[in-house]
């Protein structure tokens, strides 16, 4: 009697426990290199940043814009400033409350060249940040990108009092709904909730990251209980049994990324469209969605994710047609073609650099596979003095507009145009698109040509359009995937924890 | 005395007491047998190889992805398709185990044949000649020796670019100090040896002295540690492999077979097992046929005293 | 002897400096450009070339190596270019759970080896002994993180109270909450965690010190010590326990030595399988990123322990037994 007493008390303690303290365990693929936003690039950093600092806005997951830290944001007329109004009473978790003069320090260290910021490009078009009084703050804008809004909501408002302090990037401070704990690297990351988060306290007490870069230990513990949630890099062929396992919920969203074979235009023979064509039409897209990605993602048909209003369904798509690409061939007087296929050491685009060998062998083209660790092939194919490639395997992901996602991969100007692609009317089509504004028909109708340009063109073979893949527990509420990786933990202080 | 070779004296130790450690008779016999006869078989898997694969082994069937295991007999009667299941591209594991065994043992051939001519060298000018060359040749391998061998040679990978032959090179590096040591501790006991002096004395080139007199005498300890080390480069191919620095397809090796394997291994675990195995039986083969050899020597080295 | 010593302690350093220098130049030579790889796939070509003026990448190597040794000569290893933190920080971060699994693993192996060694010694030749002969010719042929996936995938998802990855709070502090408060939670989730990557890296040490441990209390008992004991009338067991083992073990305390310094950097793979937060991991993730100053001061770190256990080992030779001189 007396012992069963204590055996319910000890029972009672340990479940008032559990209850108390929810820690909520997030898997990542990655451990971040930096919490810093000025400087981090990686999409594993920005997945810790969000829960404890946080943009002037926020995209939705349908990719619409939400406040954040500034309420209401407004336009000039002539579309030469934005105006955010800024929520009031926000603070810091050091306790300071947030003001336009945090704005104006972020942007204006990102845009001082003297600072190793990471991606200042994405905010040439700002002009000057103005403190209009601490809760307004208006850019002067160029005009030369109409789509500034999507990479304000991607830049994280750092504290001006402890920005330039060096340990920023290891210790940050935000006004997130988490405070930064403690980081042993490579092991966890441990964030609390903060008391007096301005959207209201987080539902669980402690958030807990856990690098794990096997994508098989992953899928393991988070299988065996020992994770919470988790996105990315879910090995395709479990998916399937994953589904239909009722301990777990599995979510998937349209990404905002593709794979694609890219053709060095420099190479004579991949300079006639007949090749590349004949190349689109070996690659056996539906076959490789189905079976390598099983089921994961959508057979490849352009830059633009078929999910938004800028893509454009009327473009002819490459069916798998190995004869036709061997009349194509023909057609272009080629015969015993030899060509190299480089990748970086990634299973999926081994198994798929494998498969096209394979195709390509049956219609009398040698394909050679060079696998490449990832420093020694970017080096390969971004160094355009050698451009010492024949064809390549890439993505390309966080299209959040069809600017981003065709400026600098097609223009002949632009920064990762790395098979000396150019096409004059492609150009003026996509310098005219960044200067009209992102909602209007003109924007739309410019976006939608540029892709039947480029389609025809066929620089580019596209393999697959990605879909992002996020588990979790039956135990967890509240937590829906983004679109857009690095943010999919935006609202993790809406996830509830019930175990 | 210089520094390297005190260093050489007493580490040494270890190795010349486990080489006394004998296994009773029969049993000695058994590992060369044992281990002779699984090379045998391996040798001749990787020579007939092409002949022996039940299916074609670069045949992709994306329908067949990760296909399960069938057995040899199914229905009653005798199978040869997917024996071992199907990879992630469908092909046959069977077949593609029969064609790796080629890349494994050239790997191992090549990578141990490699130090065992640089470490002989190096051991012999080192501990012939003596003096500076001596202590420069030993700093080196002093210094090769002080990195941890599978991070020496994944930066030498990473410098030379990763595929399998400089997979093979980086680890004949990391493996050459260790030969070069030990060679150099035989010559330095052969060195003056009585039969030695009588060549010598009959005006021998010094050429003449080291690979004829001396090397002769110092080739069973040198055999023995090249044996061994023919598992241990196989395994370092497959640890390069698997960390995705090893062997490119259409080449086969069984690191890189379960490598990329070990993605499904919830949902195909016999991608991931069976090239395992393969690994494990060919280090096991060549670990019994050194030991064997060990011992074998070790009883003449005592019969001759 | 002071002499030896400091003879030694020269040529460990200058050891150490070939070490530094051959990092460098193989880590310079790789292809590969540390800026172009932190910003992956998409980085804009002006973004590279600006960081890389700004971090000093632009300036000749030997200027600098010579700049990375001065600092090193100072007790400064620099600064990750990919994570912003000081070298030393990140290697004292790793250091500890390398340590905890290699003691781990060659305990566990001890623990394990020895007495299955003696069993096989004093059964010579009987179904006992090929069978642990067997078992560990299969424990050092088989690759260390093949044991660790297969030991993931079965025994880690069927029995629960073992976790898949990850290590728990450093298992020093935890037995000292132990001594210190009585709460055994800690330590046990600490223990729980070290587990199956100590079986999955101590298996082939396990397997070679059987063998060393067989083979070497067989040399022993045919000794006329031994002998001599059994004739006494000394029973079997204590023979063994209290003559032969003593004497039998030290090739194995050797061999524990050695395989020491070997596990620092030699458990990669096993700790990339199992997420254990250790220096292996660390390496290889800068390599790969081409981090220079992580590279090269971590295997520099892992060097120097390297070299200072083989000069103690070589010092405490000389102490054990006196017939080694050195002069």
């Amino acid at each position: 009697m007396k012992l069963s007493r204590i055996l319910i008390a000890l029972l009672a303690c340990l479940l008032a426990g559990s209850v108390l303290g929810q820690r909520l365990i997030v898997g990542t693929v990655a451990e971040a290199s930096d919490l810093d936003p000025r400087t981090t690039y990686d999409v594993y950093s920005y997945q810790r940043m969000y829960p404890i600092m946080e943009p002037l806005i926020v995209l939705d997951t349908d990719l619409g814009y939400r406040p954040r830290l500034a309420h209401s944001w407004d336009f000039a007329e002539d579309g030469s400033q934005v105006t955010f109004y800024l929520r009031e009473g926000v603070r810091f978790h050091h306790g300071r409350e947030f003001t336009a003069d945090d704005v104006k320090y972020t942007f204006d260290w990102v845009l001082n060249p003297e600072n190793p910021a990471a991606n200042p490009g994405l905010y040439e078009d700002i002009e000057l940040v103005e403190v209009v009084d601490p809760y307004t703050v208006t850019f002067h804008l160029t005009g030369e990108n109409a789509f500034i809004l999507n990479y304000i909501a991607r830049l994280h408002i750092v504290p001006a009092d402890l920005g330039d302090d060096p340990s920023f990037g290891s210790a940050p401070v935000g006004t997130g709904a988490f405070e930064f704990v403690s980081w042993s690297r490579d092991d966890r990351m441990i964030l609390k909730a903060f008391e007096e988060y301005w959207d209201g306290r987080a539902k669980v007490d402690e958030v807990e990251f856990r690098p794990i870069t096997e994508d098989s230990t992953r899928l393991l513990a988070f299988e065996a209980g020992e994770l919470d949630i988790y996105h990315g890099q879910v090995v395709p062929a479990e998916v399937p049994r994953l589904e239909g396992d009722d301990r777990f919920v599995v979510q998937r969203v349209t990404g905002l990324g593709h794979a694609y074979l890219g053709f060095n235009l420099r190479n004579e023979e991949l300079a006639k469209p007949e090749v590349r064509h004949a190349f689109s039409h070996l690659l056996p897209r539906e076959a490789i969605v189905e079976r390598v990605y099983e089921g994961v993602g959508t057979v490849g048909t352009g830059p633009i994710s078929p999910d938004t209003a800028f893509y454009n369904p009327d473009i002819p798509t490459y069916e798998y047609d190995p004869e036709l690409a061997r009349e194509l061939l023909e057609q272009a007087g080629v015969e015993g073609l030899t060509l190299r296929l480089h990748t970086k050491e990634n299973p999926v685009r081994m198994q798929i650099a494998e498969v096209l060998q394979f195709e390509a062998a049956n219609i009398g083209i040698d394909v050679e596979i060079h696998i490449e660790e990832f420093g020694a092939f970017i080096d390969r194919i971004m160094d355009t003095d050698t451009a010492d490639f024949d064809i390549f395997i890439l993505g390309w992901s966080g299209n959040v507009d069809p600017n981003y996602a065709m400026y600098e991969l097609f223009h002949s100007a632009g920064g990762s145009n790395f098979i000396a692609y150019g096409n004059p009317d492609l150009d003026e089509l996509l310098e005219t698109g960044r200067r009209l504004p992102p909602d209007s028909e003109e924007s739309v109708a410019v976006y939608k040509e540029a892709q039947a340009i480029l389609m025809a063109d066929a620089p580019f073979a596209f393999i697959n359009n990605t879909e992002e893949v996020g588990l979790n527990q039956s135990w967890i509420s509240g937590w829906e995937i983004h679109p857009y990786t690095s943010a999919t933990y935006q609202d993790l202080h809406l996830i509830e924890k019930k175990r | 005395m210089t520094s390297t070779s005190a260093a050489q004296g007493p580490t040494q130790r270890p190795s010349r007491s486990r080489r006394k450690g004998r296994l009773p008779k029969a049993l000695r016999n058994m590992n060369i047998v044992l281990g002779g006869l699984l090379i045998a078989v391996l040798v001749s898997v990787a020579i007939f190889a092409p002949h022996l694969t039940p299916m074609d082994p670069q045949q992709q069937d994306l329908w067949g992805r990760h296909e399960a295991p069938r057995g040899l007999w199914v229905n009653g009667a005798l199978n040869t398709e997917y024996v071992l299941g199907g990879d992630e591209l469908g092909r046959d594991v069977l077949s593609r185990i029969i064609m790796g065994t080629r890349v494994s043992l050239l790997v191992g051939l090549i990578a141990t044949g490699l130090s065992l001519v640089f470490g002989v060298l190096f051991g012999a000018i080192a501990g012939y000649v003596g003096g500076r060359v001596d202590d420069v040749i030993m700093r080196v391998m002093d210094i090769l020796l002080a990195m941890p061998g599978i991070l020496l040679a994944i930066a030498i990978v990473a410098a030379l670019g990763a595929n399998i032959v400089n997979a093979m090179l980086a680890i004949a590096v990391v493996r050459i100090p260790t030969m070069a040591r030990l060679v150099r501790s035989e010559v330095l006991a052969l060195r003056e040896s009585e039969y030695v002096e009588a060549a010598r004395a009959l005006g021998a080139s010094h050429v003449r002295i080291v690979f004829l007199h001396i090397l002769r005498n110092a080739w069973a300890p040198a055999l023995v540690l090249s044996t061994l080390g023919m598992g241990t480069a196989i395994v370092a191919e497959a640890s390069l492999s698997f960390l995705g620095l090893g062997t490119q397809p259409p080449d086969i090796s069984w690191g890189r077979m379960l490598s990329v394997g070990r993605e499904a291994i919830r949902s195909a675990p016999h991608v991931t097992l069976y090239p395992g195995v393969a690994i494990t039986l060919t280090v096991l083969a060549f670990s019994l046929l050194g030991d064997g050899l060990r011992d074998l020597f070790d009883n003449r080295l005592k019969d001759r005293k | 002897m002071l002499k030896y010593v400091l003879n030694r302690v020269f040529g460990l350093l200058i050891t150490l400096l070939g070490v530094s220098v051959i990092v460098f130049m193989l880590v310079h030579m790789s292809p590969g450009d540390p800026i172009r790889i932190m910003l992956g796939e998409q980085a804009r070509p002006d973004d590279v070339e600006r960081l890389n003026r700004l971090y000093g990448f632009d300036r000749p190597l030997p200027v600098q190596y010579v700049s990375w040794l001065g600092s090193a000569l100072q007790g400064d290893l620099g600064t990750s270019i990919r994570q912003q933190a000081p070298v030393l920080t990140l290697i004292a971060e790793r250091l500890p759970a390398t340590i905890e699994l290699a003691v781990a693993a060659l305990l566990l192996a001890v623990i394990a080896g020895i007495p299955l060694g003696v069993l096989a010694a004093v059964y010579r030749n009987t179904p006992i002994d090929i069978a642990s002969m067997f078992l560990s010719l299969v424990g050092v042929a088989a690759p260390n993180f093949w044991v660790g996936l297969l030991l993931l995938s079965t025994v880690a998802m069927s029995v629960t109270w073992i976790p898949v990855f990850g290590r728990g709070d450093p298992l020093l502090a935890t037995f000292w909450t132990f001594v210190t408060s009585g709460n055994p939670a800690p330590l046990w989730d600490s223990l729980r965690h070290l587990l199956l990557p100590a079986v999955a890296v101590g298996t082939s040490i396990m397997a070679l010190i059987t063998r060393l441990t067989r083979s070497s209390l067989l040399e022993v008992l045919r000794l006329d010590f031994v002998r001599t004991a059994t004739a006494k009338g000394v029973h079997n067991s204590t023979v063994i326990s209290k003559h032969a083992l003593r004497n039998a073990l030290l090739p194995v305390v050797t061999i524990v030595g050695v395989q020491f310094g070997a596990l620092l950097g030699g458990a990669i793979v096993t700790e990339v399988v199992f997420a254990w937060p250790g220096i292996g991991r660390l390496i290889v993730d800068s390599i790969s990123q081409r981090d220079f100053p992580v590279v090269q001061g971590s295997i520099l770190m892992l060097a120097a322990v390297f070299v200072l256990a083989n000069l103690l080992v070589d010092l405490s030779y000389s102490l054990i037994n006196p017939r080694i001189r050195y002069d």
